[in-house]
């Protein structure tokens, strides 16, 4: 199966964090699954996108349909930027016409383990909750199996949709999703979409770091005294063994990266 | 009443009883110690070939793995050769403890774990400068996933493997299969469903390439072998810097 993630090039500009973020995924994602990984790049080719590729991933030139919108709305110039790479998983069914089903993931996901989604055959795309689990009707798009036949079906109406509405969906295209086709989605569940807040878990298969990044989290420990967005600090807080944990392989897996 | 000297052990005995714990079933000629039958593998030049992808054509300070223990030969080799880190994986019993054997009558400095390659790679955030694969992927059933476990741990690698050649004198492989891995595309050739799995030389550079280690030379192909087809290939990532005395 084709796993997609996507990332616009001024996300790396200034620092390493997304640049670290794909080389975690990727690694993980060939240690433990037979996905292939594409990456959707908003951006001349650059180190990240060779690495990628040297890995046996494939990268996808691509920018936004949403870009001219984008530009024209009344976000901030941060939001914009992040608003151009968020809302590229949204033309996946008019990028890919050959396949059915694909996996789409955020940048900073770790694979845990083997994907096997048994029969689950979403009509659109499923998707895990966000905060809490068990409440599907506060999903995550972080991590969606997408049907992408039957999204293609929907993208004029979509597209109409979000571009009506871009400034004010939260959470950019979660709010559009969620919105747009509320009720429709299938439930995939959590351990596909397993956040560290919700504690260690064997049986995860996809690990997001969803809240506080990695080197957030170090922040957090290590320099408490540093500013830090309160939510974030919550969030480490209810689970900070699994943080450790997790935040232990990211680094690991990071480490490994930079000898590949 | 006997004298002290002849109640002490000389070292030479000391090997030689470690190594005739295990039995005398050994494969190779161990150093001091006259055993095997077959070729004198603790003098072979492979692993002289596998440096040849460093500078200077030697393994200083290096970390080595080592896939198929093969009674401690390699690891021998390695550390002669200035490997600053050995770990040597061996998932058969009795070539494990003959492995154990020889660290111990030799003084080597090696890891050994008994576990099948592939599973203790998948397993392990380590990487290397070099794996060293004897034999092991030509006793894989899965050899494309050992490679690309490999390519994930390694900027080098050393293969002597089996391969497939339909027009040689080993025994067919009927079984042909299609194996799709990470966009990979590739046939393995089996004697039977679930052994053994081959590629042929083509499949086994792609392989790698596709995982990274886009570089080889071919030490040595012996097509006309009863056994199968054996071929000796360095692999290495683009950016591990130039073959020495290639």
């Amino acid at each position: 199966m084709k796993w997609y993630f996507a990332l616009n090039a001024d996300s790396i500009a200034h620092d390493r964090l997304y640049a670290r973020c794909v080389e975690v995924a990727v690694l993980s994602a060939l240690q433990h699954t037979d996905l292939q990984p594409h990456m959707l790049f908003d951006g001349p080719a650059c180190d990240l996108t060779r690495w990628v590729q040297r890995m046996g991933g494939v990268v996808v030139p691509h920018r936004s349909s949403l870009g001219d919108a984008i530009a024209a709305s009344s976000m901030s110039a941060g939001m914009k930027q992040i608003a151009r790479g968020a809302y590229m998983r949204l033309d996946l069914p008019l990028i890919d016409f050959e396949s059915e089903y694909v996996l789409y993931t955020d940048c900073d996901v770790m694979f845990a383990g083997p994907l096997e989604f048994g029969t689950l055959r979403p009509a659109l795309f499923a998707v895990a909750p966000e905060f809490t689990i068990g409440d599907f009707s506060q999903m995550n798009s972080g991590v969606m199996l997408m049907h992408l036949p039957g999204l293609r079906r929907e993208a004029r109406a979509f597209d109409e949709f979000v571009r009506a509405g871009l400034d004010q969906f939260p959470a950019f295209d979660q709010g559009a999703l969620r919105a747009f086709f509320a009720g429709r989605w299938d439930e995939l569940p959590e351990r596909f979409n397993w956040k560290p807040y919700w504690g260690l878990n064997d049986d995860a298969a996809v690990v997001h770091f969803h809240g506080p990044k990695p080197p957030q989290v170090v922040q957090i420990v290590d320099h408490p005294e540093q500013e830090i967005p309160n939510v974030l600090r919550e969030l480490h807080g209810r689970a900070p063994t699994a943080y450790a944990h997790y935040l232990g392989e990211w680094q690991a897996y990071s480490a490994r990266a930079q000898a590949l | 009443m006997a004298g002290a000297s002849a109640t002490r052990l000389t070292r030479a005995a000391m090997r030689a009883g470690l190594l005739e714990a295990c039995g005398a079933a050994w494969v190779t000629n161990v150093p001091e110690f006259v055993a095997g039958t077959a070729p004198a593998l603790f003098e072979d030049a492979r692993m002289e070939w596998a440096a040849q992808s460093f500078a200077g054509g030697r393994l200083d300070g290096a970390r080595v793995l080592v896939l198929g223990g093969l009674e401690g030969a390699h690891a021998m080799r390695a550390e002669a050769l200035g490997a600053a880190w050995i770990d040597v994986v061996e998932p058969e019993r009795m070539s494990l403890l003959k492995a154990l054997a020889v660290k111990e009558a030799l003084g080597l400095g090696c890891r050994l774990h008994r576990c099948e390659a592939a599973l203790f790679l998948r397993s392990s955030q380590a990487t290397y400068d070099l794996v060293f694969s004897d034999a092991s992927l030509g006793q894989a059933a899965d050899p494309i996933e050992l490679i690309k476990q490999i390519c994930l741990h390694a900027s080098r690698c050393f293969v002597w493997t089996n391969v497939h050649d339909p027009d040689g004198p080993a025994p067919p492989r009927p079984y042909a299969q299609e194996v799709e891995m990470n966009g990979l595309h590739a046939r393995t050739y089996a004697e039977a469903p679930g052994g053994a799995a081959w590629l042929d030389l083509d499949g086994l550079v792609r392989c790698f390439a596709h995982f990274g280690l886009a570089a080889h030379i071919v030490h040595a192909e012996v097509r006309d072998f009863a056994a199968g087809a054996h071929v000796s290939v360095s692999f290495r990532r683009d950016s591990a810097g130039e073959w020495s005395n290639g």
